[in-house]
């Protein structure tokens, strides 16, 4: 990527943010179909503030002085969030690649100067450090203290806060109910923030069949910084006919279940700064679904502006870090995420894939025990996707 | 927020000719068609001998695609 010589940065830090603004934006990535969808929206002076995705744009040996310069000017008011989508958290050893990421964010970071920095909660499947999709992790120590180094990393890469989001995909109800409190306590040591995906939220709540008010208040709401809002589709389930998989695409409009959430969930986000609509262009192709794009926009905007924030707000600001020499790694936990990450690419018919994981992570931490086989049929599919 | 019309115009004709604006090296020429009252960029362009026929997400000389 080239970048451009403009100095931004310490204007950027000058711009003091309004602690009674909720910011709302959209998630802003080099591509045709999406930034159309957008231009009536930036010509109209509607959206505040956009995340960009500063990983995806690996085989790009350039990119537009436009695009470069619509990431400049939301910078220079300090509303450019940064959002990774390849660093693969949990992952149980340590990469060239993600030696790579880091170097590339803080490169990036020097230049555009974001006003906080997100990854997501879980392991990428795939060979290929580019192509994968996030699965769920045992949640226990070794994961907590693997997602703490990493974490750590990527705050010592950045002068800002930095934050996780929350994750749609769970193999069992025990990952959906616990996956609230565990973030905390992994955003605890880099004094990080949540980026609460109602979208998410609501796939988790249909798949597992719970209230997804009560599932909103299992995660810790005075971290959420930011809040995501998108759409999705409906997979047929593989085993019970009679049963639908909300899958967290992002590939249609939002539903109004997500937007009633939404509502339901700003008052109690005391922290909450920014609120993005996510879409991802595949689902932007024709003119009907980009009007609908800027009518999904218009309403989730409307809502945030209808609610009257008062509370205080909490600094994310990074603490002193205690970063270990050597990033932390398990060979035991590596080779079940490589078994796991082979199992679901393969051409196996997904019976014997099932025999497969039963019979190798039998009575570990993964907990295969518990589950569900028609999760285990998506983490397929979505595996299948990406790979 | 509020964008400046430079880059308001940018934007929309980076989007709309396909182009990579000051950046492409390329010289590409991509017409601007009318659907449905919404510009969009061309279905194809020329490269001077007319035989280009690539936009800014897959320009070769952008390495996009």
């Amino acid at each position: 990527m080239t970048v451009h010589a403009k100095s931004i940065g310490k204007t950027a830090l000058l711009v003091e943010w309004d602690n009674h603004e909720i910011q709302v934006g959209v998630s802003a990535n080099l591509d045709k179909d999406l930034l159309l969808a957008c231009l009536p929206l930036f010509e109209a002076a509607e959206i505040e503030c956009i995340e960009w995705s500063f990983d995806t744009l690996f085989n790009h040996k350039h990119i537009p002085d436009w695009f470069v310069e619509l990431l400049e000017s939301f910078s220079a008011e300090n509303r450019l969030l940064g959002h990774g989508v390849f660093f693969s958290l949990f992952r149980a050893d340590w990469t060239v690649q993600q030696e790579h990421w880091l170097k590339h964010l803080n490169k990036v970071h020097n230049h555009f100067q974001f006003s906080h920095v997100t990854e997501h909660f879980g392991f990428m499947t795939g060979k290929n450090f580019h192509d994968g999709a996030p699965l769920s992790i045992p949640l226990n120590q070794l994961t907590l203290d693997i997602g703490r180094d990493r974490l750590m990393r990527i705050a010592s890469a950045v002068n800002c806060p930095v934050g996780l989001e929350n994750l749609a995909f769970a193999f069992s109800i025990n990952e959906v109910e616990q996956q609230g409190s565990f973030l905390s306590e992994l955003l605890q040591p880099v004094n990080g923030f949540l980026i609460l995906d109602l979208h998410n939220i609501y796939c988790q709540a249909h798949n597992f069949k719970k209230d997804p008010k009560s599932l909103i208040h299992s995660y810790p709401l005075e971290l959420v910084r930011e809040i995501h809002v998108s759409g999705g589709s409906w997979q047929q389930a593989h085993f019970d006919k009679e049963r639908q998989i909300r899958r967290d695409t992002h590939d249609d409009q939002v539903p109004a279940e997500v937007l009633e959430l939404l509502g339901y969930t700003l008052p109690h986000c005391p922290n909450l700064k920014n609120v993005i609509l996510e879409q991802l262009p595949t689902g932007l192709k024709s003119k009907s679904s980009k009007i609908q794009f800027r009518s999904d926009f218009k309403a989730v905007k409307s809502r945030v502006k209808a609610f009257t924030k008062t509370t205080q707000t909490k600094s994310f600001d990074l603490p002193n870090l205690a970063l270990q020499t050597t990033p932390l790694s398990d060979k035991a936990l590596l080779l079940q995420q490589q078994f796991i990450t082979e199992q679901l690419e393969s051409d196996q018919p997904i019976q014997q894939i099932k025999k497969a994981l039963h019979t190798t992570l039998k009575e570990t931490d993964w907990n295969v025990e518990s589950w569900d086989d028609e999760m285990l049929y998506t983490a397929y599919s979505i595996a299948q996707k990406w790979k | 927020m509020k964008l400046s019309k430079s880059l308001l115009s940018s934007l929309a004709v980076g989007l709309a000719l396909g182009t990579c604006a000051s950046s492409c090296t390329a010289d590409f020429m991509i017409p601007v068609v009318e659907e449905e009252g919404e510009t969009i960029r061309g279905e194809h362009g020329e490269r001077g001998d007319g035989t280009c026929e690539v936009n800014w997400e897959d320009c070769p000389a952008c390495g996009m695609g």
